[in-house]
C-alpha cells in the first residue's frame, strides 16, 4: 500500500491539488501559477515522505486519495479562467 | 532530530530502497550536471574556430543577418529569428532561425559569423559540449520526457534528503565522525553521512531547482489538460501574456547593429541577444536581452517594436518584478551557477561531486550491509552483481565523458553525423566499463584500475588539444583561448587528482576492527 502511495497517489494528489489551488485561490492568475509551480516539487516530495511517515499504511492512501478527490471536485466546480 | 523507532524504520526503508532503485540514475544526473556547468567554457576547446577575441569595433552584421533571416523565411513559415552578439562566453556573432516546413515540422537553422570580418565560421556539427549539456538537461530524449525524468531525479533526491535528515538525526555529531581506519561498513557509513552533511544546503538547493526545471515541462501540459481542457496555449497566454499578432503588412526591420549599440536602461551594458518574432512585419517584436544587472537573475529584457524601435509594454509577466518572478528568475542561475564567475562554477563542481559521491557511497553502503551484514534476504551473488554494477556505472560515465574529448578531436566522419557518433561513443564506453566491472573478481582492484585509466586519460586531454589544434597552455591572447586553456588546465589538475586518489584505494577489503573500540562500533551499528 505504501508503495502505491509513494509512486502513484503522491503524484496524482500533487497534480490535482495544484490544479485546484490554481483555480480556487484568489489573486492574480499568473502570480498564482508561478507560486504553485514553485511549490509543486515540495508538495510532491512531502506527499512521498508522508507515505512512509504515517504509522498506518491505509491512512496514507486514504489521505492522499481524499486530497485528490477534493482537488478533482474543486476543478469541476470552478469555472475555467478566461 | 530524533523520530520514534517505527517511523525511523519506515523512513530508513524509503531512504534505502528509493536510493538503491534510483541511486544510479541520480548519480548519472548529478555527475552529468557537474560537466554541464562548463558547457560555455567547453565550446572554444571543442571548436578552434571559436577561440576568438571580442573586438573593440565589431563588424556591422545587420545586412548579413537580414539576408540570413530572409533566406530562412523563404524556406517556410518563420517562427522566430535570433542574433547573438559577440560576448565573453561566445565571442562571435550567432544566428538562429526556426521555421515550420511544409509538413509543419520545426526546423532550426544556425549560423556563426566572425566578429571582425563577418565571414561565416567553419561549420561544425554539434558534439561534445552539446551532448554533455543535453544529457544532463533531458537525457537526449524528447524534451518533455527527458526533462520530466531529470525532474523526477530531483524530487527523489529531495525525498532522500528529507528522509536522510530524519533517520540520521545527529547532524552535528555526524559532521565530526569519519572513521576511515575502522571496518569497511563504518567507512562507507561515515563517508556517506559526512558528505551528506557538508553538502546539505547545496544538495537541497540543486535538487529543488533541478526538480523545478524538470517538472515544469510536464506540469504545464497536465494543468492545461485539467484546468484549461487541454488548451496549453491558453494557459501560457494567461500566465505570460498574449503574443503580438502579425499585421500582415510588410515593413523594413530595425538594424540589429543599432540594437547592439543600445545600452541597458540602468547600466552601460550592451545587449547579448535579440529574439525577433513576426520578422518582416509591421508588428515585428524585438526582445532585447541584456546581462542581468541584479544578482540571481537570468537576464534583463527590453521589448521593442522591430520597425520603429518604440518600447512595447506587452504585459509579459517575466519582465515584471514580483516576488514570484524574482524566485523563478533565480532558479536557472542558481542551478547552473551563472550568477558568479568561473570560481563559483568550480565550487559548484566540487559540491556536485560530493552529491555524486554521496549517492555512490549510499549504494556501496546498501550492498555492504547486505553482503557482509545481517540485512537483506537475496543471495550473495545478487549483491556481488549489484556491487559490480555500481562500480561499473559510477566509473563508466566519467570514463565515457573523458573519452568524448578524444572522440571530438579524432572524429573524421561527416559533421552532420557528429552528434550521433558522440552518443554512440558515450554509451558504448559507459556500457563497456560496466561489463568490464562485471567480469572482474575484486571490486577494489577494479576501482583502482579504472581510476588509473580515467586519471591518465584526463591528464592527456591538454596533450590531445596540443597535437590536434596546436593550443598551448602558456599562450592565451583571446577570451576563446582562455576558455580552451582553462579546460586543459582543469583536465590536467583533475587527472592528477584522480591518479593520486587511485593510489589511496586499498587493493582488498579491510575487515580490521580495533579491539578496544569494538563495543562502541557495535553500539553504533545497533543504533543504525
Amino acid at each position: 500500500m505504501r508503495v502505491v502511495s509513494v509512486t502513484l497517489l503522491s503524484l496524482v494528489a500533487t497534480i490535482f491539488l495544484s490544479s485546484a489551488l490554481l483555480l480556487a485561490l484568489p489573486g492574480d492568475f499568473s502570480e498564482r501559477a508561478l507560486w504553485i509551480t514553485i511549490f509543486v516539487p515540495l508538495i510532491w516530495a512531502s506527499f512521498m515522505t508522508y507515505s512512509y511517515w504515517d504509522k498506518k499504511a491505509w491512512r496514507t492512501m486514504l489521505t492522499l486519495g481524499l486530497v485528490s478527490i477534493t482537488g478533482i471536485a474543486i476543478v469541476i466546480i470552478s469555472p475555467t479562467p478566461v | 532530530m530524533l523520530v520514534e523507532q517505527d517511523r525511523h524504520k519506515r523512513l530508513y526503508d524509503l531512504h534505502s530502497w528509493s536510493g538503491v532503485l534510483l541511486g544510479l540514475f541520480i548519480y548519472v544526473v548529478a555527475f552529468t550536471g557537474i560537466i554541464a556547468l562548463f558547457g560555455d567554457e567547453l565550446g572554444p576547446w571543442e571548436n578552434p574556430a571559436q577561440r576568438l577575441a571580442i573586438p573593440e569595433k565589431p563588424f556591422a552584421i545587420d545586412e548579413t543577418f537580414q539576408n540570413f533571416a530572409k533566406a530562412t523565411q523563404e524556406k517556410g513559415e518563420l517562427q522566430f529569428v535570433r542574433i547573438d552578439f559577440p560576448h565573453e562566453k561566445a565571442p562571435y556573432y550567432g544566428g538562429l532561425a526556426g521555421y515550420n516546413n511544409a509538413s509543419n515540422q520545426r526546423i532550426v537553422v544556425e549560423r556563426k559569423w566572425h566578429p571582425t570580418t563577418g565571414e561565416l565560421l567553419p561549420k561544425r556539427g554539434d558534439g561534445l559540449s552539446h551532448w554533455l549539456l543535453d544529457i544532463h538537461r533531458k537525457l537526449m530524449l524528447p524534451t518533455t520526457l527527458g526533462r520530466t525524468l531529470v525532474g523526477i531525479a530531483g524530487i527523489v533526491m529531495l525525498v532522500l534528503i528529507v528522509t536522510g535528515i530524519f533517520i540520521h538525526g545527529k547532524i552535528i555529531k555526524g559532521f565530526f565522525t569519519l572513521r576511515l581506519d575502522r571496518s569497511t561498513r563504518l567507512k562507507w557509513q561515515d563517508s556517506h553521512k559526512v558528505l551528506g552533511i557538508i553538502g546539505l544546503p547545496f544538495s537541497i538547493m540543486i535538487s529543488f531547482t533541478g526538480a523545478f526545471l524538470g517538472v515544469i515541462a510536464i506540469l504545464s501540459p497536465l494543468v492545461a489538460v485539467i484546468a484549461f481542457q487541454g488548451d496549453t496555449e491558453a494557459l501560457i497566454a494567461k500566465v505570460i501574456g498574449e503574443p503580438l499578432e502579425a499585421s500582415g503588412e510588410s515593413a523594413v526591420m530595425l538594424s540589429v547593429d543599432k540594437i547592439h549599440a543600445m545600452q541597458h536602461p540602468d547600466s552601460d551594458k550592451v545587449p547579448t541577444r535579440v529574439i525577433i518574432t513576426n520578422y518582416g512585419d509591421k508588428n515585428a517584436h524585438y526582445r532585447v536581452i541584456y546581462p542581468a544587472i541584479k544578482e540571481l537573475n537570468s537576464s534583463d529584457q527590453v521589448e521593442l517594436n522591430g520597425v520603429d524601435g518604440s518600447v512595447i509594454d506587452t504585459g509579459v509577466t517575466n519582465t515584471k518584478t514580483t516576488a514570484a518572478n524574482r524566485v523563478i528568475n533565480a532558479i536557472t542561475p542558481l542551478h547552473y551557477a551563472t550568477y558568479g564567475d568561473i570560481w563559483l562554477k568550480w565550487v559548484y563542481a566540487l559540491l556536485g561531486l560530493f552529491l555524486a559521491l554521496l549517492t555512490a557511497t549510499g549504494l556501496m553502503l546498501f550492498v555492504e550491509r547486505r553482503l557482509h551484514g545481517s540485512e537483506g534476504n537475496r543471495s550473495e551473488q545478487f549483491y556481488q552483481r549489484l556491487s559490480k554494477t555500481n562500480i561499473g556505472v559510477c566509473l563508466g560515465f566519467p570514463m565515457a565523458t573523458v573519452i568524448l574529448f578524444y572522440h571530438d578531436k579524432l572524429y573524421t566522419g561527416l559533421e552532420t553525423d557528429r552528434l550521433y557518433w558522440t552518443g554512440i561513443t558515450y554509451f558504448a564506453v559507459a556500457i563497456a566499463t560496466t561489463i568490464f566491472s562485471w567480469f572482474q573478481q575484486d571490486g577494489y582492484k577494479t576501482v583502482k584500475r579504472l581510476m588509473i585509466a580515467l586519471g591518465v586519460l584526463t591528464t592527456g586531454i591538454p596533450l590531445l588539444n596540443l597535437i590536434t589544434t596546436g593550443a598551448t597552455l602558456w599562450v592565451s591572447n583571446t577570451v576563446g583561448e582562455t576558455f580552451s586553456n582553462g579546460t586543459d588546465i582543469g583536465a590536467l589538475v583533475l587527472g592528477i587528482i584522480i591518479i593520486v586518489s587511485s593510489t589511496q584505494i586499498p587493493t582488498k577489503r579491510n575487515n580490521k576492527r580495533k579491539p578496544q573500540s569494538a563495543n562502541i562500533e557495535l553500539t553504533t551499528l545497533a543504533a543504525e
